[in-house]
This record gives structure tokens, C-alpha cells and sequence, in this order.
């Protein structure tokens, strides 16, 4: 129990390092932190299921490969969405360009009980309205979402200039509105 | 981008992130968890075996190592390299039946060939360098005082002198 909280209180960094030297255990609390907003992040990116599992293991292995060269300059959050971004990147210039590229929401079958609430619905609306947006924003979008990045930090690992970045944002988040004002 | 903008812009996304949140709650599931655990376990049970895996910092302080020991040997070789010439009357005759008398009785030759060669190189240098100042001291000056000639038995144990000698 020591021990596990011990772990708990130590940075990304730290643990990345202690995983380079060996420590499987430093690995295992950083995957517990960011396997949920990882799987999101492609989740959101591609239209199906299996791509993003794809997707994500495949980062991690990138992760797993990379581990001795990590140097703590930059966070590891930053370090690690650079990995994500541009393993989602070759994935989406390996893809023929499809206009049916949207990531369908299926309705499970069932519609649910009349009261559906209503904010289950406009979050039905909002991840509609997010798999629609074109690439850029809504990378932007998500990285902003899942990796809690600052606009420097986010410009610094997709290329783009901190301006580029806003912008992006500023029109992801216009026609995210509109959808959800709908 | 104003101040106000900025500000409009940060809490329209604060906004959206909380709805994104709240409808965005897939999770990886348990066999790609395992699958994940299981390389990393793999890279880190790797890494165990090798302690020392040759990574490109080792790779470039052994090859640093190398060209190293080869520059020293290489100088050291520089430095105990014979003339190409050896001047006439190096050695001192006088000594030679003295010398030879020793040769035949047996006596023990040196245990360290290379050191007497070497001793006799410096020898010989020395002895080059005051002829060399004697000649010019002549002209101008005293003649410098005379440096012991190299003996019969250093000059033997110079693969030159050896070639002579059996000549």
C-alpha cells in the first residue's frame, strides 16, 4: 500500500525514467493515468472501433520503443500526444480520403425511455457534431479535450504556430456551438 | 486576438470540455490493456538481461577508446623507430674485444633486448646532436665537450648492427 502510494505521488517524468531503467510498476501507474484520454483521442479520430484499438496499441508500442530516449525537457503529456499525434497522422494520410469519413453514433437499438435526458442527447450532438469537423480542428480540439495542453505546448508538437492553433479552435468551437444551439 | 477574445475563447472551450466529458467516456478495453502491460513488461524484462546493452553512448566511448590506444601505440612506436642512417665510427672499438670476450665466456645477454636498443638509440642521438654542435662550435666557438661514444654492445643489439655484423 506504501508503495503504491508512493507511486501516486510521482511525476509523469519521474516514472517515465523509472520505467527506462526497468521499473515495470512506474509503467503501470502511467498507463493508468493516461489510457483513457489516450483510447479517447483516437477514439474520436477514426470511424470505427477496431482502428482505434489499432491506433492506440500501436502508440503505446511507439511509447514502449521510445522509453530510453525520453528526456525530461519537455512534460510527458506533451511528449506522449506527439507520439499519438503523429501516429494519427500517418493513419490519416495512409487513407484514401473518404467524404463518409465522419465516426458514426449508432443509436444502440433501443431509443430508451421517452425521457431521454436531454443532455445525453446533446452530447449524441456534440460528438456528431466533433467526428464532422475537419481534421485539423478537430485534432486540435481533442488534444486541447484529452491532453489538457496549453495552446504553446499543442502548437509546439502538431507544427503549427500558437495563432494557428487558436484559430483552429476558435472555429472548432463555433460549429460545436451551432450543433449544440440545434 | 484581444484580451476579451481570448478570454471568450477559453471559456467557450472550458464549456465544451465539460459536455465533451461528460458524453465521451469510452475506455480501452481489458485485452488491449493486457495486450499494452504485456509489451511493456516484455521491453522491461529485455532491458534485465541486458544491463549493459550497447547503446549508442557505449558504442561511441568504445570506438573514442580505440582510436586512442591506436593514436599511443602508434606514437610510441614513432619514438622508438630507428635512424634511417647510422653515422660512421659510432661505437667505440676499444671495447670490442672486451665485449667479445664477454660473448664468448657466456655471458647472460640482457633480459630486456628492446631496453638495451633503446638505451642505445638515445644514445646515438646524443651523440649526433654534440657532433652536430661540435661542427658549428668550431666555426665560432670552443668545441663543446665530448659525449660519451655509444658502446660495442649497444650497437649490437641494433637490428642494423646485426645486419653489418653478419655482412
Amino acid at each position: 500500500m506504501g508503495y503504491a502510494l508512493a507511486m501516486r505521488d510521482l511525476k509523469d517524468e519521474h516514472l517515465m525514467r523509472q520505467y527506462a531503467s526497468g521499473d515495470l510498476r512506474a509503467f503501470e501507474e502511467l498507463y493508468a493515468r493516461y489510457r483513457g484520454p489516450l483510447y479517447r483521442y483516437f477514439r474520436r479520430q477514426v470511424p470505427d472501433e477496431p482502428s482505434a484499438n489499432d491506433l492506440y496499441q500501436g502508440c503505446w508500442e511507439k511509447i514502449i520503443a521510445a522509453r530510453r530516449r525520453y528526456r525530461p525537457r519537455a512534460p510527458f503529456r506533451a511528449w506522449l500526444f506527439r507520439i499519438a499525434h503523429n501516429h494519427a497522422m500517418d493513419y490519416h494520410r495512409r487513407r484514401k480520403p473518404d467524404s463518409a469519413d465522419v465516426v458514426e453514433h449508432l443509436q444502440d437499438g433501443n431509443p430508451g425511455p421517452e425521457g431521454l435526458l436531454e443532455s445525453a442527447a446533446q452530447g449524441e450532438r456534440l460528438m456528431t457534431a466533433l467526428a464532422a469537423l475537419p481534421l485539423e480542428q478537430k485534432d486540435a480540439l481533442l488534444l486541447r479535450f484529452e491532453s489538457g495542453l496549453g495552446l504553446d505546448d499543442i502548437g509546439k508538437l502538431t507544427g503549427v504556430a500558437r495563432e494557428t492553433v487558436k484559430s483552429r479552435l476558435r472555429y472548432a468551437t463555433q460549429k460545436l456551438k451551432q450543433a449544440l444551439a440545434t | 486576438m484581444t484580451t476579451h477574445d481570448k478570454d471568450k475563447l477559453d471559456k467557450d472551450l472550458d464549456a465544451l470540455q465539460q459536455k465533451y466529458r461528460a458524453a465521451a467516456r469510452e475506455e480501452p478495453p481489458a485485452m488491449l490493456d493486457q495486450a499494452v502491460l504485456n509489451r511493456a513488461r516484455r521491453a522491461a524484462e529485455q532491458h534485465a538481461i541486458r544491463p549493459w546493452s550497447f547503446s549508442w553512448m557505449h558504442a561511441t566511448a568504445t570506438a573514442a577508446l580505440v582510436v586512442l590506444g591506436l593514436t599511443l601505440v602508434l606514437q610510441l612506436r614513432e619514438t622508438t623507430q630507428a635512424p634511417e642512417t647510422l653515422p660512421e665510427a659510432m661505437f667505440d672499438y676499444s671495447e670490442v674485444p672486451e665485449e667479445a670476450a664477454d660473448q664468448d665466456a657466456g655471458v647472460e645477454q640482457e633480459s630486456d633486448p628492446r631496453r638495451s636498443q633503446i638505451a642505445a638509440y638515445e644514445t646515438i642521438q646524443e651523440y649526433q646532436k654534440t657532433e652536430a654542435l661540435r661542427e658549428v662550435r668550431e666555426e665560432v666557438l670552443e668545441p663543446p665537450p665530448a659525449a660519451p661514444k655509444p658502446s660495442y654492445r649497444m650497437m649490437k643489439a641494433l637490428p642494423e648492427y646485426e645486419t653489418q655484423d653478419a655482412a
